[in-house]
């Protein structure tokens, strides 16, 4: 091949690359820009569903609690309870754990029972009237959706001058779900 | 000559003056003034084209050239039939044609050609070949403003070429830029979204939102929807404390002094005293309802150490039918002794 037809072709070749190069580039960088903004589309509007799932879910009533109530929130509750209701809060004799078990599964594809636990407590309250404890009793059921009550006790007092009053043994339970099971896991 | 199939050399050049007419700018040189064969081709490489098969045609044209190199013959090489085996060659001596185109009357000629094809070409089958197809200015003898015309095409194709892939490109990187528009908007819609779910997301979060946001569905959703009767009791024990004070005699029909009451979600179970077991019917008759089977009532009359009196002392046991429905008044307003 001789000089001057080597020199046409580096030229060609050079013209190409200067051509071609770029317009390549840019049609490679168009690519990935538009597939990244397919994808970022992709992922709001699976972030608009998600969004609105949780919306709808923050609506409704919780059932389960996020982890294991302490005794003190309990007692918060209880103490809570008894000032919207008007009793004072002496009336409050204590507060006894009873339970902590596993829900049971109800078959296969229940593994997200699998996580949860209920745990039971026992509230002690002295010297309430019928009507207190009705009030009490209802205030609690619409306050307090997680915890249910399992089982009530009334006792009579003992106390002649005090016949009207009785001693409230209430067993409630609340299912959470079980801490070291991450809800994310 | 086992390659060339006819052959006729034409020495008729050598006379000073060129026996030519010009018609424009197209020369047109008699027949006898130029070298003609016809080529067979057939042998030479089918892959061949271009610079080396006429490379390759030139080798076989010296062999018929009557003690002339092909070096100093412009040639002009026409294939008779599609498959190229059969090949007009057409030559005619450099100098010749430098000699003629170098006179300032021919500075404006563009084409150089036979005027006809020699009748031993001619006679041949399917030769109807155009005698303006020998043009033999090419190569170096290539005209100025047939190169200079060649150049600004090549110019302006070059130009357009430039223009085109230049406008590619802009309209390329417009395109990028509005897509990165496009995404940035996107990803602020995102950020909204997420702020306003899950609020202001602390700088020191290491998680990022979408995953903080999937956590808190997945944590709603364990903790929100119920999943069967195994997470809340359906038995409302609220409910049956209502209906039992709502059932509850009045105090005018019968004294009761009440000892316990226990309900559970099975059962209710009483325990008091009455004055007389005329009561405890009555009192029995009174709670039993809908939903609860009454199991045998247990009284004992016993002697209140107090009053001195006569009481009786008794246990009701109510057992929770299946598929029990209880529907009473308000709890509020439920009383009794």
């Amino acid at each position: 091949m001789n000089k001057p037809r080597a020199r046409m072709m580096g030229l060609w070749i050079l013209g190409t690359v200067v051509l071609v190069v770029p317009t390549m580039a840019s049609a490679r960088q168009l690519h990935r820009a538009s597939r990244e903004l397919e994808l970022a589309r992709s992922r709001v509007q699976q972030t608009v569903t998600m969004a609105r799932h949780v919306m709808e879910l923050r609506s409704t009533q919780q059932t389960v609690a996020e982890r294991k109530r302490p005794e003190q929130d309990v007692i918060a509750r209880v103490n809570e309870c008894l000032a919207a209701c008007g009793i004072p809060s002496d009336r409050f004799g204590g507060l006894r754990p009873e339970a902590d078990s596993a829900v049971g599964n109800q078959g296969p594809g229940t593994s997200a029972n699998s996580r949860l636990r209920r745990q039971s407590v026992l509230v002690m309250l002295n010297d309430l009237t019928v009507a207190e404890i009705g009030e009490l009793l209802t205030y609690w059921q619409s306050h307090q959706p997680l915890w249910t009550t399992a089982r009530l006790e009334l006792l009579h007092s003992r106390d002649q001058a005090m016949s009207d009053y009785y001693s409230l043994n209430l067993l409630v339970s609340a299912t959470y779900v079980s801490e070291g099971e991450s809800p994310t896991s | 000559m086992t390659n060339v199939i006819e052959s006729l050399a034409v020495p008729g050049a050598t006379s000073g003056v060129p026996a030519a007419r010009m018609v424009q700018q197209h020369l047109r040189w008699p027949t006898e003034r130029f070298y003609w064969a016809v080529l067979d081709g057939s042998s030479l490489p089918r892959n061949h084209s271009g610079r080396r098969r006429r490379e390759q045609l030139g080798y076989l044209f010296e062999n018929v050239l009557p003690g002339v190199s092909i070096e100093d013959i412009q040639t002009a090489y026409v294939a008779m039939d599609e498959d190229g085996q059969h090949v007009i060659a057409c030559g005619v001596p450099t100098t010749m044609i430098r000699e003629a185109v170098d006179g300032s009357s021919f500075s404006d000629i563009l084409t150089l050609s036979p005027a006809e094809i020699p009748q031993f070409v001619k006679s041949r089958e399917r030769a109807d070949v155009d005698p303006e197809q020998f043009n033999l200015l090419t190569g170096d003898l290539e005209p100025n403003a047939v190169r200079q015309s060649r150049r600004r095409m090549f110019g302006w194709a070059v130009a357009m070429l430039v223009l085109i892939s230049g406008a590619l490109t802009i309209g390329l990187q417009r395109r990028i830029a509005q897509s990165h528009e496009q995404l940035t908007a996107v990803q602020q819609q995102e950020g909204e979204i997420h702020r306003h779910v899950l609020g202001s997301i602390p700088a020191a979060s290491s998680q990022p939102p979408h995953l903080r946001l999937l956590s808190e569905l997945r944590q709603l959703q364990q903790t929100r929807q119920p999943s069967g009767g195994t997470l809340s009791p359906s038995i409302d024990i609220v409910r049956d404390f209502e209906t039992l004070m709502s059932a509850w005699p009045e105090s005018g029909s019968v004294f009761m002094q009440t000892e316990s009451i226990v309900i559970t979600d099975q059962s209710i179970a009483i325990r008091g005293r009455v004055p007389t077991m005329a009561d405890v019917q009555v009192l029995a008759d009174a709670l039993t309802s809908d939903g609860w089977k009454l199991q045998q009532p247990q009284s004992n009359q016993v002697t209140d150490r107090s009053t001195k009196s006569s009481v009786v002392e008794l246990s009701l046991w109510l057992d929770r039918a299946s598929s029990a429905v209880i529907d009473s008044p308000g709890l509020a307003e439920a009383g009794g002794s």
